[in-house]
């Protein structure tokens, strides 16, 4: 497997009335083609910031330092004109909100079309993108023909909005896939039908994905890995099931235990504002296993298992039977 | 969509039988007695006598009640004669034929400025937001529609015309004539429409789509004119709906100012004069003329905006 994407001590802030407010701190993560890497986390703590600083879409007052590699080349380095090449072909994204992210004015058919035709398409061109459209639209269970191409969202129902979006995402066959909620605005019914969908793409269009979710039970069925974020860090990386099955770090612990199928016990306290930040360990406030260490320094990055990664002091000085008993005691 | 416009005729109607009759009344219990009006008017104060006063009266049936006067009006309406002026002696309708052509010319010409000035503006404005440029156009905006329209004006007439004495004065000959008063008449509509599409498009290209738009890879021209401009036009079609209106009916005081023979300045004169068909003539057709833009406006809408028809706009 190859690296596709590689962030790297990513850090982004926005001017604020003369103030600097720091959202994501040294965030860092990959994905290897043809993966698909969740990124979970409550609302709020930078999940989707991440995904708009890759696709260059973060607001003008954002200050972007760090380095997010996309086959090699640093796309933080690119200009708009430059970036552009990439965005919507090579890179491309699946928005969240469906009801609000399709143009209510123009025809889905169009605006799936659009992301596909060069600005002075022949009439030849415009017949073979239709056809193209149709075809995704079908394959993604979609109904297939003139009708529904010449839909207007307002005729659609989420769930077919949702799939639209997809149809934008994925009609250029990009390589890397920034998915943003995708079951945010669907249904319960319509959820598993979504994250089928991801599972195909995945399977049949070889595309990797950031899979940004706070729906871990979607995140443990389509992804790969999953990356915990709190509050603008990435506190815990790792494959899925040992993310998820053997948690380590104490907010993962925590979001895990939230889940209803695990007892809906809800974590103390909420995450703190950005504009006041603790000293140390930013979760330390809320931590159960909280000590002096933790609210002075900041905690490093521990390697637990293979490609399973925590950023939490317990681990700092406990060699590998040491964190091995501690994940069996806890 | 024909189902729909047939109701609204309807409608249109009604508010213009409703406007006649209040027009008719209103014009019948301000004081002043209708036949001393028109002599006043024709032949000037000398001429006023009771004799004179008792034959006009009699010529122009002013002597039935007023309610007789207001059904017999009503049934000759209803048939298409509006009735002659007492002031001209002449067919109503006739006099409209030679008015209206001059109002609307100038409405038009007014129109075309202000869409001209205020579309590119109002997206320059907002692409610009919080830049020196936004600043100066919402400033400059703020201040002309803060002037009433009369010493907007004067003020031109003053520079122009007085000093600098390239333009007429007033009156309607040639091309030149009318440079004045439309961009008298435009200037309050430039700067409405101006505000109204710069803060439509700034509510725009915060939304969702455009954002989405963006991340298609799309170029920015494709984004602002494809996606950003379409959305924000509905609000402003509003505004310019509203805006014709007033041109058709509310040039009354740029019309009298620059001596402009429109149906405004005939409005004025013949409310002076009491002569009461020319006043219902010109209030039905700006009236008319309101209603008509509103119903354009109605249907465009519906052209543009695919929820309106869904959403009940038929209705």
């Amino acid at each position: 497997m190859r690296g596709l994407l590689e962030i790297k001590n990513l850090n982004v802030s926005f001017a604020v009335d003369d103030n600097h407010v720091h959202i994501l701190n040294n965030v860092s993560m990959d994905i290897n083609e043809n993966e698909v890497l969740a990124v979970i986390g409550e609302t709020g703590c930078g999940k989707s910031v991440t995904g708009s600083a890759i696709l260059h879409l973060l607001p003008d007052n954002a200050i972007v330092t760090g380095n997010i590699f996309f086959k090699g080349q640093d796309i933080t380095k690119m200009n708009d004109h430059e970036f552009r090449q990439l965005r919507g072909q090579e890179i491309s994204s699946v928005p969240q909100s469906p009801s609000t992210s399709l143009n209510p004015l123009m025809h889905v058919g169009n605006q799936v079309a659009e992301c596909v035709l060069e600005k002075n398409s022949s009439e030849a061109d415009k017949k073979k993108t239709a056809l193209k459209v149709h075809e995704i639209f079908s394959r993604l269970g979609l109904p297939r023909g003139e009708d529904f191409y010449e839909n207007y969202p307002c005729e659609l129902s989420g769930g077919m909005c949702q799939r639209v979006l997809i149809a934008m995402g994925v009609i250029t066959h990009p390589e890397l896939l920034i998915v943003d909620e995708p079951t945010k605005a669907v249904d319960w019914a319509l959820r598993k039908d979504v994250m089928d969908v991801f599972c195909e793409l995945k399977n049949d269009m070889k595309c990797a994905m950031l899979f940004i979710t706070h729906d871990i039970a979607a995140a443990k069925y389509v992804a790969d890995r999953v990356a915990v974020m709190y509050c603008g860090e990435v506190v815990e990386i790792g494959p899925t099931d040992s993310v998820i099955n053997q948690p380590r770090h104490p907010y993962t612990k925590g979001l895990i235990a939230s889940m209803p199928s695990k007892g809906f016990n809800v974590m103390n306290g909420f995450m703190p504002s950005f504009q006041d930040l603790p000293k140390g360990c930013r979760f330390s406030d809320r931590c159960e296993c909280s000590s002096d260490i933790c609210v002075n320094e900041e905690p490093e990055s521990v390697e637990i298992s293979a490609g399973h990664f925590t950023k939490c002091s317990i681990y700092k000085n406990m060699n590998v039977s040491e964190i091995f008993s501690h994940a069996i005691t806890s | 969509m024909i189902k729909y416009i047939i109701k609204r005729m309807i409608i249109v109607f009604f508010v213009l039988w409703m406007v006649a009759t209040l027009t008719f009344f209103t014009v019948h219990v301000t004081p002043g007695d209708t036949a001393n009006a028109i002599i006043v008017s024709v032949y000037g104060e000398d001429a006023v006598s009771p004799e004179t006063l008792e034959n006009v009266r009699t010529k122009f049936d002013l002597k039935r009640p007023v309610f007789v006067q207001y059904t017999d009006w009503l049934k000759n309406v209803v048939t298409g004669e509006l009735g002659t002026s007492y002031k001209y002696n002449k067919p109503v309708i006739d006099i409209l034929k030679i008015r209206l052509p001059n109002t609307l010319i100038l409405g038009f010409s007014a129109f075309l400025i202000s869409i001209v000035i205020s579309i590119p503006f109002g997206i320059i404005s907002a692409l610009n937001h919080n830049r020196p440029i936004d600043h100066f156009s919402r400033f400059s905006t703020l201040l002309l529609s803060s002037f009433p329209s009369f010493w907007i004006a004067l003020l031109l007439i003053i520079i122009f015309s007085i000093q600098l004495k390239v333009l007429p004065v007033s009156g309607m000959a040639g091309f030149s004539s009318i440079i004045l008063p439309a961009v008298t008449l435009s200037i309050g509509m430039t700067a409405a429409t101006t505000r109204m599409l710069r803060s439509s498009m700034l509510d725009v290209l915060g939304q969702d789509y455009i954002t989405v738009a963006r991340a298609k890879g799309l170029e920015d021209n494709q984004v602002i004119f494809g996606h950003a401009l379409r959305n924000a036009i509905p609000p402003i079609i509003t505004v310019i709906g509203l805006q014709i209106g007033h041109i058709i009916g509310g040039a009354v005081i740029i019309e009298n100012i620059f001596a402009w023979p429109g149906i405004g300045g005939l409005l004025i004169d013949s409310i002076n004069t009491k002569d009461l068909p020319m006043i219902e003539g010109c209030v039905l057709i700006i009236a008319f003329g309101y209603a008509i833009v509103n119903l354009i406006v109605d249907i465009t809408y519906s052209c543009i905006d695919p929820r309106i028809k869904y959403s009940g706009g038929d209705n």
